[in-house]
């Protein structure tokens, strides 16, 4: 077998043990600590409204009456199947509930992963032309202010600016849940938006400094003396270099990506999967809640291993350790 | 067209002001007025132009029936706003008096059991159709299955002819044209499957479904062939906005109305150009005590001290800006009609403490947290002040928010048929239906009160609502209230109004004290 594909097997592999780990920690996050689904659904001062058999009822009707061993397979089993069972409440079945709000979220937030690293890469080969210079110290300025903003406060600005002053995005996203892909994405500009604010900025500053220790190597500077132009030596040179330990900062972005979509969401009232989250929450609905957070860590599995083999793409020296 | 400003709202309303001062308590010997009168009242001396869309949004999350994700059926997004799209036999105007609308007459029999309505004739529905009697006892039937309202007014209905109807009612009921004109009550298109009508989104109203999303929103479009004047608008979208989404939505123009906006923005939304209507009386606020387990308020004196200990006079100040506005009286009256009782003693803190220590509670005494979603926006902002101010009685009540989305089967879930411990919303109607809902047949809403007092004011409520003259049963009304006063069975908050802010172009876009029955044929854009 070819050592690049062996090696993406691998992590194919590693990846799926990942997620059998989330889904015991999902388990027992929710099922085991420090009591069972049922609990977590009923506090301890509404315990008067149910009587020892109506308890005992529930559990066995939620399968809580299982031993512990048995529930987790059950519910990896579901997990992995995307049968997350029916909830709590209503005993409607979990994900037609959740569909449409994960597909929009799903829009937004890839759109975000795309468009982030783009504008990142773009700011930062700008500011890699003229290190220290104007546009270097306005864009890491900027940046770094990006950076330490919450996202709610970003959200909100980007409400106030762009749709109340200026006028150019919608205040309200008047779409139904289910609307066509284009639709959504059409709503989603500003939510897109505010979402990479706090990724560009974390994955220029990666880049920059990939670029300033690029930049300063000794095989630019000897084509530098070669008499390379200085936009070729940034980008044809430095900037292939310089993304790699970006990429990795990617991955992790699609990691905080998700948190940040839950806030993102509710700012905007975006039809997605954060608002059915704070909702499933509020709600106590553990099915949901459990579906919710397993597609997210996948979706951050799944991320990762992309961005693994990117790098197998991109970084001859990784091939080369791999491939020997 | 008449709007209320902030300096206005508090300047206008006097304490226990009868606003509404026309005999809205129906007399059965008379001729009830008609909706088109009440649309041709309202265009009167304008010149109303054709075109324009009405963007309104909707900060009230109408998902009464259960949750959003369940919610097929039309009604799940217009359960209140429904004359949109549809129409009643009936509908009551802003003074409360109910008017005839698909009906032209509704004639009772001596002994108000039978009530004979005729129907607009040449009457179309959205596809093209003609209403007929079969589809207003298809409709009818279809609410008697899910709607108390209709279940416990109608035994059995009966076609006279193609435009003729005869309601067999379970009991006499003087006031029964009030329940034909309730949200719930519009007349849909037959469906073959009984099941299945109303799905469609056919009716006769002055605007057209075409599309619907319960959990965000509705598009409609303007109904050529709408029986009555009007409509004067192209298009209708309803829009929930929740939290700041309402005046972001008006101030940056995607809005050009809302209804039931936060009354702590009036100003927001006139500094955005705006005016503001308000109705005199909206939807309260309801504090549901279930008796049917061991709680300390399963003793009437601890209910008592707890109504006694509410400062309602501050909710009215602190969050609707109407200090002198009225306050809930312990029944689901609403204080701006001639029936309703106040309460002798407004708040008495030491009669309170009095009432606690003899229960056996002088040290205080802690009760079971009570649950609500923000079905208005400023509801948030209420609890608080009831959770302090009982607190200066010894009284610990915890007030616990939940998504209003799902919050009907989510205090619904346990202690059945009671539910949690919450508040429940009223909107304000005819005595009879309001205070039927205090009634031992209707477990929920007063937590299970029962016994004698119970049974007596059972009793009071049926014999007025069977009486012919209404003074006596205004009389009648007054005794329920005083037994209610007395029990407490629930608490009313009282003192809400609604409240609709729109672009001043756009005309005769009006708040109602019942949500449900805001019109929208008359609604135009002077643009």
């Amino acid at each position: 077998m070819h050592p690049i594909l062996a090696l993406i097997l691998r992590r194919l592999a590693l990846s799926g043990l990942i997620l059998t780990m989330v889904s015991a920690l999902v388990f027992a996050g929710t099922e085991v600590l420090p009591g069972d689904a049922l609990d977590a659904t009923i506090p301890a001062d509404e315990l008067i409204f149910y009587t020892e058999d109506d308890l005992a009822q529930m559990r066995a009707e939620l399968g809580l009456d299982k031993p512990p061993v048995e529930r987790f397979v059950d519910v990896f089993t579901g997990l992995i199947t995307l049968d997350f069972g029916v909830t709590l409440l209503t005993r409607d079945p979990v994900l037609p509930g959740i569909w449409h709000a994960l597909l929009n979220s799903l829009l937004m937030a890839g759109l975000a992963v795309v468009i982030t690293p783009l504008i990142a890469i773009s700011l930062g080969v700008a500011a890699a032309l003229r290190p220290g210079g104007r546009v270097d110290g306005l864009v890491s300025g900027g940046t770094l202010f990006a950076y330490s903003m919450p996202d709610f406060v970003v959200g909100n600005v980007f409400i106030i600016v762009f749709a109340l002053q200026l006028g150019w995005a919608p205040a309200v996203l008047m779409i139904a849940e289910s609307a066509p892909a284009w639709q959504v994405l059409a709503a989603a500009i500003l939510p897109v938006a505010a979402l990479t604010v706090s990724g560009v900025a974390y994955q220029f500053r990666l880049l920059r400094e990939g670029m300033v220790d690029a930049l300063g190597s000794e095989f630019i500077e000897r084509a530098r003396l070669a008499g390379v132009p200085e936009w070729q030596l940034v980008v044809r040179h430095a900037l292939p270099v310089a993304v790699i330990p970006m990429l990795n900062g990617t991955a992790q972005f699609v990691a905080a990506i998700l948190s940040s979509v839950v806030v993102i969401e509710a700012v905007f009232k975006f039809p997605g999967i954060g608002v059915e989250l704070i909702r499933a929450v509020s709600q106590r609905e553990v099915p949901t809640v459990q579906a919710i957070t397993f597609l997210a860590a996948s979706a951050v599995i799944l991320s990762n291993l992309l961005a693994d083999i990117a790098l197998l793409a991109l970084d001859p020296r990784v091939r080369r350790r791999y491939g020997r | 067209m008449p709007f209320l400003t902030r300096r206005q709202l508090l300047t206008q309303v006097s304490a226990g002001a009868t606003v509404l001062t026309l005999g809205h308590l129906l007399d059965p010997t008379k001729a009830l007025a008609t909706t088109a009168d009440a649309v041709e009242g309202m265009l009167a001396g304008q010149e109303p132009k054709e075109g324009g869309t009405l963007t309104y949004g909707q900060t009230y999350p109408n998902w009464a029936l259960g949750q959003s994700s369940r919610g097929e059926h039309p009604y799940f997004w217009l359960d209140l706003l429904t004359r949109s799209v549809w129409n009643g036999l009936t509908w009551v105007d802003e003074d409360l008096n109910v008017q005839l609308e698909l009906a032209t007459a509704l004639t009772p029999s001596d002994d108000l059991t039978v009530w004979d309505c005729d129907i607009r004739e040449g009457v179309m529905f959205h596809d093209g159709t003609e209403m007929t009697a079969d589809d207003v006892i298809a409709s009818l039937n279809f609410h008697k299955d899910a709607i108390g309202l209709i279940r416990q007014n109608i035994d059995r209905m009966e076609k006279l002819g193609p435009h003729s109807v005869r309601f067999h009612l379970v009991s006499a009921n003087a006031e029964f044209p009030y329940a034909l004109a309730e949200y719930r009550a519009m007349i849909l298109k037959a469906h073959e499957n009984a099941d299945e009508i109303g799905f469609d989104g056919i009716g006769t109203g002055p605007f057209r479904l075409i599309e619907i999303d319960n959990a965000r929103q509705f598009r409609a479009e303007r109904f050529e062939d709408y029986f009555g004047a009007g409509p004067y608008l192209d298009g209708l979208v309803g829009v929930q906005t929740m939290g700041n989404t309402a005046i972001n939505g008006f101030r940056a123009g995607q809005l050009n109305a809302v209804w039931n906006i936060d009354p702590g923005q009036i100003g927001q939304y006139e500094e955005a150009g705006g005016d503001v209507h308000a109705s005199p009386a909206g939807d309260q606020f309801w504090l549901v005590m279930p008796k049917n387990v061991s709680f300390p308020w399963n003793d009437v004196r601890v209910r008592k001290a707890m109504s006694l200990a509410i400062d309602r006079p501050a909710i009215n100040r602190i969050v609707y800006n109407d200090p002198e506005g009225w306050t809930g009286n312990d029944s689901h009256m609403t204080g701006v009609t001639k029936e309703f009782l106040p309460r002798e003693t407004e708040r008495d803190i030491a009669q309170a403490k009095a009432l606690l220590a003899e229960a056996g509670y002088g040290e205080g005494v802690t009760l079971p947290a009570m649950v609500f979603c923000p079905s208005f926006p400023e509801e948030p902002r209420i609890y608080p002040i009831v959770s302090e101010s009982l607190a200066e009685a010894g009284i610990q009540l915890e007030f616990q928010e939940r998504p209003c989305d799902g919050f009907n089967p989510f205090v619904n879930a346990v202690n059945q048929p009671i539910g949690r411990p919450r508040r429940n919303l009223v909107g304000p109607r005819n005595p009879f239906i309001n205070l039927s809902r205090a009634s031992s047949q209707n477990a929920a809403e007063p937590g299970g009160w029962s016994g004698p007092e119970s049974e007596k004011y059972d009793a009071l409520v049926l014999e007025a609502v069977g009486t012919p003259d209404p003074d006596k049963r205004v009389e009648l009304y007054q005794e329920a209230q005083r037994i209610l006063q007395e029990n407490v069975p629930g608490i009313m908050l009282g003192g809400r109004r609604n409240m609709v802010a729109h672009k001043p172009e756009v005309k005769n876009a009006r708040s109602h004290s019942q949500n449900w029955s805001s019109r929208f044929e008359y609604i135009w854009i002077d643009s």
